[in-house]
């Protein structure tokens, strides 16, 4: 993961929470201080993953997913994602 | 998507009299016990492959087509019409929720047995450790799941819940 994803991510927290509060905030109850700091931490998990979008780490993880199917009865998911990891390491996907 | 279903389940049990026709107060203690129990029914055969009872593959199949929604809910709905109401949009919304998935859903069983996906994250398995880790390294994940707690919070705002009270 890339050190400038969660700082991207803190960053549209912000724009998300902004936002939020001019569309939904009714002028007789505005947020108080700490609901507003609520909604920034609530914020912060759907802009991690807009963030994400930039970080080749998310998806180079998802195409290795994609690999195993967890579904094979005898197989052990951990034993799984351990040999995609191996191969990969291998150079041989 | 595995935290968010949490979240989705309230928010539908903050929608309870717009359901119900006012039957059912929201995020009352009925209304978040049918949302959250309709909303987490399919994953249950999670529960049955843990016993031993049935496979591994038999995740996402029987449990997630419309039909077994619909006749779960009209079951429901036999014994509280209100119920049925919140058991069908928790149960109709759960497989939406699980849609995204590479896994996909064969929604049309037994009619049809093709898996339905709009492919955002790839599927991680169904319960553990590897599962948990690997849906949220993924974008996606973060985001929709992410979301439904922020409508969470916008809906708790709306209603004066907690802790907006």
């Amino acid at each position: 993961m890339l050190k400038r994803t969660p700082l991207l991510a803190l960053l549209f927290a912000g724009i998300m929470s902004v936002l939020i509060i001019l569309i939904f905030q009714d002028d007789t109850r505005p947020f108080t201080q700490g609901q507003i700091f609520m909604l920034y931490f609530f914020s912060f998990f759907p802009s991690m993953g807009i963030a994400m979008l930039f970080d080749p780490y998310p998806a180079m993880v998802k195409k290795r997913y994609l690999k195993i199917n967890f579904y094979i009865q005898e197989e052990n998911p951990e034993d799984q994602v351990a040999k995609v990891i191996r191969d990969e390491k291998e150079g041989k996907n | 998507m595995q935290l968010g279903h949490v979240a989705v389940a309230l928010t539908i049990a903050s929608f309870a009299p717009e359901l119900t026709g006012g039957q059912v107060e929201a995020l009352s203690l009925e209304a978040i016990l049918v949302a959250f129990l309709a909303h987490e029914f399919p994953n249950f055969d999670g529960l049955l492959i843990m016993a031993k009872l049935a496979p591994k593959k038999f995740h996402c199949t029987w449990s997630h087509s419309l039909i077994v929604g619909f006749i779960a809910g009209l079951i429901t709905w036999f014994i509280n019409p209100s119920w049925g109401y919140i058991f069908w949009v928790s149960i109709f919304l759960h497989y939406l929720a699980d849609m995204p998935s590479s896994v996909g859903l064969p929604i049309f069983m037994p009619f049809s047995y093709k898996r339905y996906t709009f492919n955002l994250w790839a599927d991680t398995g169904y319960f553990g450790w590897v599962s948990f880790k690997g849906t949220y390294e993924q974008a996606w994940t973060w985001i929709l799941e992410g979301g439904a707690f922020v409508v969470l919070f916008v809906r708790l705002y709306q209603l004066r819940f907690w802790p907006f009270s």
